[in-house]
């Protein structure tokens, strides 16, 4: 967890206030430390989105750390199914029920003496109890039996008053559907919002953090899932590192790929700490170049983490295998390249970036090479794609600051004559772009590789003819080819003969020129 | 069974300590302001009064001056229950405990305890 989570009970540093550790992961990393103790909280939310799991989870955490909780139904689904339900979560104790945490139904006092009851009811047992947290479901139950807005105002005044003295938090559970009003949002001093809602075919949890009293805090729209641990939040990524800090570290070195020639351009590889983009069409040979990344980083002894979402491990040791990077399979033997595969299912865009950078804080090395194969596996994840610039600016500057040196491959259309990346501002938070492309010419498919941008170094910026052989990748020597192959012909220079177009670099009919090549020259010695 | 008059205009507040009291086994009586609390004091004869100080119509000085010149309320143990600090002048007029908004169930119950201790629950085993 990167969050930096206090016990229960703890004391706010900053503002001396007590908080209500809820260990609902990344709860207390919005709300910057947890509830705040004897306040009170609305969460919101249509059928299904959450709520009662959310209160429960907060509930048996908070007892499991020697508070005390009181859950008060009002005419909600029946505390038999309701703690059924719960059963299979991971928080669940029965143990601790009922002395530690108290179900009660509160709906006969509502129904017979009003708020007035109910109010009188929640007193008498949170005090007899030592409640240190008041749940009370069904709200929209409570509204009903209120003469006015203003008298449910003055119930929900005169509870947290009385909630605030005993020193007890209180949760207060209102179903919620599209515009509607909520006074007692105006009166809580904080409010949370669940919401379920369909993009596309898949069903996207959120929380919304609409409001919270009395302490800074991460407000908006965080994704949620809901598993048998019971909640878990993903905080948006770029409001989570939104003051990042400024420098990374100071005693940068130059990265290589092992590949002479590229390196060579690169002035001896890619700065420590940078993000480089491999963009290239599908097939074009970003992944082994990722691979390669990795390899000669192990080869250096420095640690690498292929985080991709398409090819398992046994396929992509496979696949480094055919082209004479037989020994990655020892090195990610050794543990010092981890394959980080994400399954193809549904994934979220913010775990994803949870995992990698849990991961790499686990490891806690120096100078780790990250290749993340395929951006589009994070943009697949998004629901909203207009966050993906301000996504991966913080995603890329969080991994500079741990000293990650990151390589991202992006694809660009398999057939198109130009160069475009899908996520236009790319260029802007990756401080090297590496480009991979294909092109065609008289029915043969050519290689090319060119450095486009490479930030705070110098490099050659001329383009080069690459192929995929046995022993890896091969950059040829000079730019001559590459010029061939993008001008068509050979240059013609003055009492030279028009020259043709080779084969490509690693085809058998670019080795058999070579071996006469050879031939020649050794004739001519 | 002791009787504690609460004088403050919060009803909120004034409510969620009635309710604690009564669970205490107090009797509780409530007034809105110091002159309120002035005519009902001879009715109900407390044990300790829980005063406030910012109130409209009498302010918690001008009750705690009035309350000491009747002879019959000169030792009344006051309680100041306020979200400032009383001045000098609170002590002038021998108020015997200060509560500071906002306050916890347990400040407020050892104050009470202390200042109007319970004779023994007679149905409680000894």
């Amino acid at each position: 967890m990167l969050s930096q989570e206090k016990g229960h009970g703890e004391k706010d540093r900053k503002s001396g206030q007590e908080r209500l550790i809820t260990g609902v992961p990344r709860l207390d990393f919005i709300t910057k430390g947890g509830l705040l103790k004897g306040a009170s909280y609305a969460i919101l939310g249509p059928p299904g989105s959450g709520k009662t799991v959310l209160a429960n989870q907060i509930a048996f955490n908070h007892v499991r750390e020697g508070g005390r909780a009181l859950y008060v139904t009002l005419l909600t689904e029946s505390h038999a199914r309701m703690l059924a339900n719960l059963e299979e979560m991971t928080f669940f104790d029965r143990s601790v029920i009922p002395d530690k945490l108290h179900y009660l139904s509160g709906y006969s006092e509502l129904e017979k003496e009003g708020l007035k009851g109910l109010l009188d009811m929640l007193r008498r047992t949170a005090q007899r109890h030592q409640t240190t947290l008041l749940i009370l479901d069904g709200m929209d139950v409570a509204k009903e039996f209120a003469r006015s807005e203003l008298s449910f105002k003055r119930f929900l005044q005169d509870l947290q008053a009385f909630a605030g003295i005993l020193g007890c938090t209180t949760l207060l559970l209102c179903p919620h559907h599209a515009g509607e009003h909520h006074p007692e949002n105006t009166a809580v001093d904080g409010v949370f919002e669940l919401s379920l809602w369909l993009s596309g075919p898949r069903a996207v949890r959120e929380l919304v953090a609409l409001k919270f009293r009395g302490s800074d805090s991460l407000l908006g729209r965080h994704e949620v899932e809901i598993s048998a641990k019971g909640i878990v939040i993903h905080p948006r990524t770029e409001v989570q590192f939104s003051n990042p800090e400024a420098r990374g570290r100071e005693d940068r070195i130059h990265m290589a790929f092992g590949i002479p020639r590229l390196d060579d351009s690169l002035r001896g590889g890619v700065l420590s700490g940078s993000t480089t983009m491999l963009l290239g069409a599908p097939g074009t040979g970003k992944t082994l170049l990722g691979l390669h990344f990795l390899l000669q980083g192990a080869r250096e002894g420095q640690p690498g983490v292929y985080f991709g979402f398409y090819e398992t491990p046994p396929r992509l040791l496979e696949k480094a295998a055919g082209v004479g990077m037989k020994d990655l399979k020892k090195y990610v033997d050794k543990g010092l390249i981890e394959i980080q595969w994400q399954p193809p299912l549904e994934h979220n865009m913010d775990s994803l970036a949870e995992r990698l950078l849990e991961r790499l804080q686990e490891r806690n090395v120096r100078r780790i090479r990250l290749f993340i194969d395929g951006l589009s596996g994070f943009r697949s994840a998004a629901v909203y794609p207009d966050r993906m610039g301000r996504f991966f600016s913080a995603l890329s500057h969080q991994l500079r600051m741990m000293d990650a040196t990151t390589l991202y491959s992006e694809e660009t259309p398999l057939l198109s004559s130009g160069v475009e990346a899908p996520l236009a501002e790319s260029a802007a938070y990756v401080e090297n772009i590496i480009l991979l492309r294909y092109v065609e010419l008289r029915s043969q498919l050519y290689r090319l590789l060119s450095i486009m941008k490479m930030r705070e170094s110098q490099y050659d910026s001329g383009i080069r003819e690459f192929s995929i052989t046995d022993e890896g990748i091969q950059v040829a020597e000079t730019f001559q080819s590459a010029e061939n192959i993008l001008t068509g012909h050979a240059r013609v220079r003055s009492g030279e003969k028009e020259q043709a177009v080779s084969a490509p670099m690693g085809t058998p009919g670019a080795k058999k020129k070579a071996k006469r090549g050879g031939l020649l020259r050794r004739r001519r010695s | 069974m002791k009787t504690v008059l609460i004088v403050d205009d919060e009803l909120d507040i004034v409510e969620a300590v009635k309710a604690i009291l009564e669970e205490e086994r107090y009797k509780v009586v409530t007034c809105a302001n110091g002159r309120e609390a002035l005519q009902c004091l001879e009715d109900s004869k407390p044990d300790l009064a829980i005063l406030d100080i910012m109130m409209p119509v009498m302010n918690g000085y001008e009750t705690l001056k009035a309350i000491r010149q009747r002879p019959a309320f000169e030792k009344l143990p006051i309680l100041i229950m306020s979200a400032i600090t009383p001045t000098v002048k609170a002590k002038d007029y021998a108020s015997a405990g200060f509560l500071k908004k906002p306050f916890s169930l347990r400040q407020l119950l050892e104050q009470v305890h202390t200042l109007a201790p319970q004779d023994p629950d007679p149905q409680e085993p000894r």
